[in-house]
């Protein structure tokens, strides 16, 4: 069933002078809490120097502490739930690329990192010419792992990146790492831990998530080289 | 410009998607999605949502009662919460058949202990729940 389509563009008889006047309404309104604004780029700040500092201090704080004793946050990961049912069952939204309709060019994993492609779905939203996001969901040697990626240019994205928590590790792109999940020393096999990179530039934001068993920090070193090789 | 603020009205919004959906989600499964609606069964709009972790987000909806002009406009905001779904949701504010012309646009927001996202800006000035997303 077809519904309306969505008016991602411009709005019927608008000016220019009053699409503009909408943008500046928007950006002050935006600017005011300090949030990245629409097609605003990558910007670094110092921590504390960010909007959110004071509200998330103590959910940092706590993310801090179980990675100084665990080395990774604990919490329970249901993405690494739903990742490792993929290899059994693909959800109802896995279909093949050739099914998808990506407003954008889609830069999949590079093959030799890939055992088998599960499938592809949308993220995102619907615009005119497609989805502005996509997730290809894949099984490698050591897991299952999705790529999501957020097509910039399309979805108006941006985002200011804490610098103590940056690195460069994909090709010289800002990167972020993260491990969380909980593992069960009784039966490891219940354990369930996700690792993500996370690496901007101007056309993508893109995310890998990769499922495992254990904490080990060679996992993150295979997805690091696999994003470097599809970047 | 008035703000009001809405907390999440989960029961609310699946209402309308049932009512006007033919079947299952093809969408919001696998990865997160995101929309506006605006004059739609009388509110408007704008969510993001993943069935299958919870995230923490923020969604600035801006409803525009001109869609020409910032004239009007009012926002709501969700403020940052940790939830699978987060909807800036306006009930009784726009209904197409009295004529209801509203343009929404969305401003979907992730925080991270790494940053603060700006993932995507939706605009609708309709009720569509779009093609792609019930397609079974």
């Amino acid at each position: 069933m077809l519904l309306t389509p969505v008016t991602q563009g411009a709005i019927p008889n608008q000016t220019q002078t009053e699409q503009m006047e909408r943008i500046r309404f928007e950006r002050e309104l935006l600017d005011k809490e300090d949030l990245p604004l629409p097609d605003g780029g990558i910007i670094l700040q110092n921590p504390e120097d960010m909007a959110s500092f004071d509200f998330f201090k103590e959910a940092r704080a706590l993310e801090a502490s179980d990675i100084k004793k665990y080395g990774y946050i604990k919490r329970p990961s249901y993405v690494a739930l739903y990742l490792r049912q993929q290899k059994i069952k693909a959800a109802d939204d896995v279909t093949t690329f050739d099914s998808m309709i990506f407003a954008f060019d889609f830069p999949k994993i590079q093959e030799r990192h890939l055992k088998k492609v599960i499938g592809f779905a949308p993220s995102g939203s619907f615009i005119e010419n497609g989805w502005t996001g996509g997730v290809e969901l894949f099984i490698t040697n050591y897991g299952v792992c999705r790529l999501e990626v957020n097509a910039i240019t399309v979805s108006h994205g941006s985002i200011i990146l804490d610098k103590t928590q940056t690195t460069f590790l994909i090709n010289g792109k800002p990167t972020v790492t993260r491990i969380e999940g909980i593992e069960n020393p009784i039966n490891p096999i219940k354990s369930a831990l996700l690792y993500t990179v996370e690496w901007y530039d101007a056309t993508y934001f893109r995310k890998i998530e990769c499922e495992a068993h254990d904490y080990n920090t060679n996992h993150l070193e295979r997805m690091l080289d696999m994003a470097r090789a599809s970047d | 410009m008035h703000e009001l603020k809405y907390s999440v009205l989960s029961a609310l919004f699946l209402i309308p998607i049932v009512l006007i959906s033919p079947g299952k989600s093809a969408a919001g499964i696998s990865g997160v999605t995101r929309h506006s609606r605006a004059n739609c069964f009388g509110f408007n709009e704008s969510v993001t949502w993943y069935l299958h972790q919870s995230d923490t987000w923020k969604v600035i909806s801006i409803h525009y009662p001109n869609p020409r002009t910032p004239a009007g406009a009012h926002t709501i905001d969700t403020g940052w919460s940790t939830t699978w779904r987060q909807a800036a949701y306006h009930p009784t504010e726009a209904y197409a058949n009295r004529g209801d012309n509203y343009l929404v646009r969305g401003f979907h927001y992730r925080w991270t202990s790494a940053g603060e996202v700006l993932d995507e800006v939706t605009q609708q000035t309709g009720c569509g729940i779009y093609n792609g997303w019930w397609d079974y």
